[in-house]
C-alpha cells in the first residue's frame, strides 16, 4: 500500500507541536524579579494576606520610597511558623518579619530561635498599647490585634430563653447534636476552645467535660470554614467561632441572625503578635514596619479586614463593628508556658477521647 | 549474541535514567533524610520511637481505622469505577466525550470544595434530602458518618479506577469474547473467564492508587466525617505543624509509608498473577446505549453516575452564583478579575490560573517522560514483573504530604539550592505524579504484544520507528490517562506548593483557600469553578487528541 512518507508520523508531529507550544508558553511566562533598592519580606497567615496586607504594603511603600514589601502566606499561622522553622533549619529564611504568631505558639517559636529581641525604643506606637495586651515579657514580639473565641448561635433557631448560660449547659440533652466544634489539632479556633475548657474545668476535669459534651457535638471539623459552611447550611444551630461573627454577617450578608454567646461573661482571648525574624538584613526597616503596624491607619483596617480588635485604642472602630462585635467582660487566657509544657498530652488525651481509641 | 545483550542492557539503563535521577534527587534523598530523623537520637540511630509507636494502642487503633476506611473507599471506587469504565470503553451515548473529560474533574477539586459540594448535595437541607423528603417524607443522615468519607473518596477515585479500567478494556480483542460465545459460554461465563481477567490489571492498578490515596487522606475525612474519624495523617500533621516534634512525626510518617507500601506490594503481587491477554490492534467498536428494554438498566446506571458526579460539581456552580440573600449574581466572578482582591504583587486572582497551568504543563511533561520510559524499560527490556521495584516507584504518594513538604523545603535550601525556583514546584509535582503515570501506562503497554514489535522490526523498521508506529498508538489511551492524572495532580497539589512557593506563585487551589480565609465564600466557589472549567478543558482537549488517534489507528488497521 503506497503511503506518504510523513503519513504515520503526522499525528506525532501534531503532538510535538502542541507540546512545544505549551512549553514555550510555560517558559515565556517566567516573571522577571523586580530590582528594588530594599525588600522587606513579610510572612503571614492566609486571611491576613487576603485581608489588610495589600493596604499595608501600599501604605508602607508610600512612606518609604524605594522599599518593596512582599507578603508570603503559606497557610494558617501554624503552617507559616512551620515553614519559617523548616527554612531556618536548612540554613536561612527569606522572612524579615512574621506577622500573626499567636500567643500560644510563641514559646515554641522562641525556643526554635525564630525571633530576634526587639529594640522597643524604635517602636514608639507601642506606648499606646494597653499593658494587658502587651503580653510578651521576653521582648521578642509586639501584639497587633486580639480576638475572642466563643460559641455563636443561629437566633432563627434558638430563642433567648433556650440558650445555654454556661459551658456546662452545653452538655444538656436538649442540645444533642446541636454544636459544631473544630479540631484543636488542625485549627487555632478549635485550639482556643480546648484551652478555654481546660481553664474552666481544670486538668483532668476538662476531659470529663468533653466526655459529657460529646453527645452535643454534631461533628468536629478540621477547619473554621468547613464548620461555618455547615453551620450556615443549617446542619446545627451552634458552632465554636469568633465574637466578631455577627459584625461580619452584617457586613457581608446584611444579616445579624448569628449571635454571640459569652457564657458567664467569658470567652477565650487570642492575641496575635508580630516579630522580626532572626538573621534579617534589614532590622531597622523591620522595626519601622512593626511601628507602622501599630499606627492608627493600619489598626483602623483590622476590624473589617481581619475581623479582630485593634490593640491601639486610638484606632477608630466602624459603627456597626462597635455595635455587634463583642468583647467579653472576662477574657480567659491560659499561660503560654503552661500550654507549651502540656499541649502534647492535652491534644493526645483529647484525640483519644473523641476517637474513642483509648 | 553478547553484544546484542549488552546493547539491550545499555538501552534499559538509559531509559531508567530520567526516573532514577528524578526520584533519587527530588524524592528519596531529601525525603529519606527527613524520615531518617525519626530514627536518630543522641547515641546514634535506634528504632526506639518506631517500636514505641508500634506498641501504642492509640496509634494501632488509628492505623486500623485508616486502613479500614481506605479499603472501603477503594472498594466503592472499584464498584463505581468499573461500570463507568465499561460504559466509556464499550458504549457510546450522548455527550460521551464531555462525560469522559468531566469525570476526571473531581480529581483536581480542592478538598474543601468537595466538602462544600457534598454539604449542598447530602446535608440535612441538601438537594438529595430535599428530594427524599418530597418523595418519601423522610431524610437520611449522610454527613458526619463513615459513609460521607467513603462516598467523597469514591467521588475522587472512582474516575481513576474507571479510566484505568477503560484503558485495559478498550484494548481487549472482541474476537476473544466472540469465540468464547461461539464455543458455548454464557454471557456471565465470558465475563468471568475472558473479560474480567483481561481488565483486571487496569482495575487493580486503579484500586492500588485509590487505596494509597485514601490512606493518606485527611482534610476530607475531618470535614465530612469529623474528628471522630481521625486518620494517621492527622496525627502526623499535629506533630509536625502544631507540636513541631519533627522526630516523632518522621517516625510516624515512616510507619505510615511502610504500611501503605506493604498493602501496595500485596496488590501488585495480585496484579502480577493476572494473565495478560494481548490487545488487539483493532479498535473496539463502541455500541450505542439504545432504546431497547435491555438497555434500560444502562440508562439507569448513566443517570445514577451523572447524579453522583455532576451533583457536587453543579452545587459548587450554583453556590458561586448565589448572593448571600439568595438571589442570583455573577458578582463573585467579577471579583476574580479585579486587583482589589490582591494576593500577589498587584495582579488579580485570575493570574493564579496562569501559574497553575504553567506548573502543571511542566510537571506533566517531566512525569510523562520519566514515567513512560521507566515503564518501557521494565516491560520491554526486563520482561518479568518486579513487584518490589514497582512498589518503590509508588513511594512518592505513600509518604505523608506534610513530611514530604518539610523534607523538600529543607533540601531546596540546602543541597538542591542549584535548582532554579521556577523548576522546583514542577519537579516536586512530577515526582508526585510519577506513580500515577506508571500505574496508568504499565497495564496498557503490557497489553501490547511484543511480537508485533518484533514483526515490525523484521519488516525493516528501526526500534524507534516500531515504537512510534506500533506501540505508541496502541498505548495512547494509557498515555492520555497518565497525562490527565499528572496534570490534575499538579493543579490540585497544595501542601508542598505552599511550603515552596514564592510570593507570586499563587495557584488556583491556594487562591480558593485565600478567599475562604477572607470569608469570601462565593468567590472561593467561583475560583473553584474556574479551576474545574480550566482543567476540564485541558482534559477535553487531550480526550479529543486520543479519540483522533484511536480513529486514525482504527483506519490503519482496516486498511492493512
Amino acid at each position: 500500500m503506497p503511503r506518504c512518507w510523513f503519513g504515520p508520523r503526522r499525528w506525532l508531529l501534531c503532538v510535538t507541536v502542541v507540546l512545544a507550544a505549551l512549553l514555550g508558553a510555560v517558559l515565556g511566562a517566567g516573571l522577571p524579579a523586580g530590582a528594588q533598592a530594599q525588600r522587606l519580606v513579610v510572612y503571614t497567615y492566609d486571611s491576613f494576606a487576603a485581608g489588610p496586607a495589600q493596604a499595608i504594603k501600599e501604605g508602607f511603600e508610600a512612606l518609604h520610597p524605594g522599599v518593596e514589601v512582599v507578603f508570603l502566606a503559606p497557610g494558617s499561622a501554624g503552617e507559616t511558623l512551620a515553614r519559617i522553622i523548616a527554612e531556618l533549619d536548612a540554613g536561612g529564611t527569606d522572612a524579615d518579619v512574621f506577622v500573626g504568631i499567636s500567643d500560644t505558639q510563641l514559646p515554641r517559636a522562641i525556643d526554635h530561635g525564630v525571633f530576634m529581641k526587639l529594640d522597643r525604643s524604635l517602636i514608639p506606637n507601642l506606648d499606646k498599647v494597653p499593658v494587658h495586651l502587651d503580653f510578651d515579657e521576653t521582648g521578642h514580639v509586639i501584639p497587633f490585634d486580639h480576638g475572642y473565641v466563643t460559641i455563636i448561635y443561629d437566633s432563627r433557631v434558638l430563642s433567648e430563653e433556650e440558650l445555654p448560660q454556661t459551658l456546662e449547659d452545653l452538655t444538656d440533652p436538649r442540645f444533642r447534636s446541636q454544636l459544631i466544634a473544630i479540631d484543636p489539632r488542625t485549627s487555632s479556633v478549635g485550639h482556643a476552645f480546648l484551652m478555654w475548657t481546660i481553664a474552666e474545668f481544670g486538668d483532668p476535669g476538662y476531659l470529663e467535660f468533653w466526655e459529657r459534651l460529646a453527645p452535643s457535638l454534631l461533628t468536629v471539623t478540621g477547619g473554621w470554614s468547613a464548620a461555618y459552611s455547615q453551620y450556615e447550611a443549617g446542619e446545627a444551630p451552634m458552632m465554636v467561632s469568633y465574637s466578631t461573627d455577627t459584625a461580619a454577617g452584617v457586613y457581608y450578608a446584611d444579616s445579624d441572625h448569628s449571635r454571640i454567646l459569652t457564657p458567664k461573661g467569658q470567652a477565650y482571648q487570642q492575641i496575635e503578635a508580630a516579630g522580626i525574624v532572626a538573621g534579617t538584613d534589614v532590622p531597622e526597616l523591620a522595626h519601622r514596619f512593626l511601628d507602622y503596624l501599630l499606627s492608627e491607619e493600619v489598626q483602623g483596617l483590622i476590624p473589617t479586614t481581619n475581623w479582630m480588635f485593634p490593640v491601639n485604642p486610638e484606632a477608630p472602630l466602624p459603627g456597626f463593628f462597635a455595635k455587634y462585635a463583642v468583647v467579653p467582660e472576662e477574657p480567659v487566657r491560659l499561660d503560654a508556658r503552661l500550654i507549651e509544657e502540656n499541649e502534647q498530652r492535652w491534644l493526645r488525651e483529647w484525640a483519644r477521647l473523641i476517637t474513642g481509641l483509648r | 549474541m553478547g553484544s546484542a545483550q549488552r546493547r539491550r542492557r545499555r538501552r534499559a539503563l538509559l531509559l531508567l535514567l530520567p526516573a532514577a535521577a528524578l526520584l533519587t534527587f527530588v524524592f528519596y534523598l531529601p525525603v529519606g533524610t527527613a524520615l531518617l530523623a525519626g530514627f536518630r537520637d543522641e547515641a546514634g540511630y535506634s528504632p526506639a520511637r518506631f517500636v514505641a509507636l508500634l506498641t501504642d494502642p492509640y496509634i494501632l487503633g488509628l492505623l486500623r481505622f485508616t486502613a479500614w476506611q481506605a479499603f472501603l473507599s477503594a472498594a466503592l471506587s472499584v464498584a463505581i469505577g468499573v461500570p463507568l469504565g465499561y460504559l466509556l470503553a464499550n458504549r457510546s451515548f450522548p455527550g460521551k466525550s464531555l462525560a469522559a473529560s468531566l469525570v476526571m474533574v473531581p480529581f483536581v477539586m480542592p478538598a474543601i470544595t468537595v466538602a462544600l459540594g457534598f454539604l449542598i448535595m447530602y446535608g440535612v437541607n441538601g438537594w438529595f434530602n430535599e428530594v427524599l423528603a418530597g418523595l418519601f417524607g423522610f431524610k437520611v443522615r449522610v454527613l458526619h458518618t463513615l459513609w460521607a468519607i467513603v462516598l467523597a473518596h469514591a467521588f475522587y477515585n472512582g474516575p481513576l479506577v474507571a479510566r484505568m479500567t477503560q484503558g485495559a478494556w478498550e484494548r481487549l480483542d472482541p474476537a476473544l469474547e466472540e469465540s468464547a460465545r461461539t464455543l458455548g459460554a454464557g454471557p456471565f461465563a465470558v465475563f468471568r473467564d475472558v473479560t474480567l481477567p483481561a481488565v483486571m490489571p487496569g482495575i487493580l492498578s486503579g484500586a492500588v492508587l485509590a487505596f494509597i490515596y485514601c490512606f493518606m487522606s485527611f482534610p476530607i475525612v475531618l470535614s465530612l466525617g469529623g474528628a471522630r474519624y481521625s486518620t494517621l495523617e492527622v496525627e502526623i500533621f499535629t506533630l509536625m505543624r502544631v507540636l513541631l516534634d519533627y522526630e516523632m512525626a518522621a517516625a510516624l510518617a515512616a510507619l505510615q509509608a511502610c504500611v501503605s507500601l506493604l498493602f501496595a506490594y500485596i496488590f501488585l503481587r495480585l496484579e502480577g498473577r493476572a494473565p495478560y491477554l494481548f490487545a488487539s490492534a483493532r479498535a473496539r467498536r463502541a455500541r450505542p446505549v439504545g432504546g431497547r428494554i435491555r438497555d434500560a438498566w444502562l440508562w439507569a446506571l448513566l443517570a445514577a453516575l451523572t447524579v453522583f458526579f455532576v451533583g457536587p460539581m453543579a452545587s459548587i456552580v450554583a453556590h458561586s452564583l448565589t448572593d448571600p440573600a439568595g438571589g442570583v449574581t455573577a458578582g463573585a466572578y467579577a471579583r476574580l478579575m479585579t486587583a482589589g482582591h490582591d494576593f500577589h504583587l498587584g495582579a488579580p486572582p485570575v493570574r493564579s490560573i496562569q501559574n497553575s497551568l504553567r506548573f502543571a504543563a511542566l510537571a506533566a511533561a517531566i512525569a510523562l517522560v520519566s514515567g513512560a520510559s521507566f515503564v518501557y524499560a521494565t516491560v520491554r527490556f526486563v520482561g518479568r514483573r518486579l513487584p518490589f521495584l514497582e512498589t518503590l516507584s509508588l513511594a512518592p504518594i505513600a509518604v505523608s504530604s506534610v513530611a514530604l513538604a518539610y523534607g523538600l523545603s529543607v533540601a531546596f535550601r540546602g543541597p538542591l539550592q542549584v535548582v532554579p525556583q521556577d523548576w522546583r514546584i514542577p519537579l516536586v509535582h512530577a515526582v508526585l505524579a510519577f506513580p500515577f503515570v506508571v500505574r496508568a501506562f504499565r497495564p496498557v503497554l503490557q497489553g501490547v504484544d511484543a511480537r508485533l514489535v518484533e514483526a515490525a522490526r523484521l519488516l525493516g523498521a528501526g526500534r524507534w520507528r516500531a515504537f512510534v508506529d506500533v506501540e505508541l498508538p496502541m498505548a495512547a489511551t494509557g498515555l492520555l490517562v497518565a497525562f490527565a492524572l499528572s496534570f490534575g495532580l499538579s493543579v490540585s497539589e497544595t501542601t508542598a506548593t505552599l511550603m515552596l512557593a514564592r510570593p507570586d506563585q499563587v495557584t488556583m487551589p491556594v487562591s480558593v483557600y485565600r478567599f475562604l480565609a477572607a470569608r469570601d465564600f462565593r468567590s472561593a466557589s467561583a475560583m473553584a469553578v474556574l479551576l474545574m472549567a480550566v482543567t476540564g478543558g485541558v482534559f477535553w482537549l487531550a480526550e479529543m487528541l486520543a479519540a483522533w488517534l484511536r480513529r486514525r489507528q482504527g483506519g490503519t488497521a482496516h486498511a492493512s
